[in-house]
């Protein structure tokens, strides 16, 4: 349906997990963009969700990483020290 | 045990953007707090209008300090912030500048150990609790769409201090 333009590096790359996960390059392709939707959605769907769970302590920064793009899961931990750090001061001015 | 901090407000103009773009600067006045801004972020926000933040410049080995924050990549207006609010000892500035809070969380810098920062959910807070403001999370929402901070280190930081603060 599609041609890829890829780099010399890129091309390589997708040589290589081509042997090593024994799938077609196609299907390598498939499953990234597939990966790529999947975390982009799920952030313009649910960020407030995520940063929830993060901040309850029912997910780890890793699981972050898998579940969303990089910077919505550096946005989550960023944000959720800076807001309990916040909330701390907030307390101790007796508010 | 309950640190004692001075009522001062030291406000950077990411805060007085968001909160002006919310038609909600005029509210300030309300607060049991001297709201300070320092020269630059006056520049940066322009003329508000607001009798309730106080001006202040910069002098001597304050300007020297901010320069040197601004050495290392600091903003100007919130290496002036942090400065001033290390000279007042207010333990924190209210900012919401990306940048400075991805500063805070990766650098180690002697005066980022010092100064807290708190975001503009900080006020929307004390408004609510002078009942300035009906619904919190309205005013929140409105805040973070018209100041573009949708899936950032602001609108996750302000969501937490809400959250944290039981709403």
């Amino acid at each position: 349906m599609a041609n890829l333009v890829l780099d010399k590096e890129t091309g390589e790359e997708l040589d290589e997990l081509k042997k090593l996960e024994d799938k077609s390059r196609s299907e390598i392709v498939r499953e990234a963009i597939r990966d790529l939707y999947l975390k982009e959605k799920r952030a313009r769907e649910n960020f407030r969700f995520f940063i929830d769970l993060y901040r309850e302590g029912a997910i780890n920064k890793d699981m972050l990483f898998i579940l969303l793009p990089r910077k919505d899961a550096e946005a989550v931990i960023i944000g959720a020290k800076a807001g309990k750090d916040a909330a701390k001061i907030a307390k101790n001015l007796g508010y | 045990m309950r640190q004692k901090l001075q009522k001062i407000l030291v406000i950077d103009s990411s805060s007085l953007i968001a909160l002006e773009r919310a038609n909600l600067l005029g509210k300030l006045e309300y607060l049991d707090f001297k709201i300070i801004a320092p020269k630059t972020v006056s520049l940066e926000v322009g003329k508000t209008g607001q009798k309730a933040i106080r001006i202040e410049n910069l002098k001597g080995r304050s300007i020297k300090k901010a320069n040197s924050l601004v050495g290392k990549g600091f903003g100007r207006g919130e290496a002036e912030c942090l400065v001033l609010a290390d000279k007042l000892k207010t333990g924190f500035i209210v900012c919401d500048d990306r940048k400075l809070l991805r500063q805070k969380y990766l650098l180690e810098d002697k005066i980022l150990e010092k100064i807290e920062i708190v975001g503009f959910s900080f006020i929307l807070h004390m408004f609510f609790r002078k009942k300035q403001i009906n619904g919190i999370w309205e005013v929140f929402n409105d805040v973070i769409e018209k100041s573009n901070w949708k899936r950032s280190e602001v609108e996750a930081a302000n969501f937490v201090f809400l959250k944290e603060m039981g709403y």
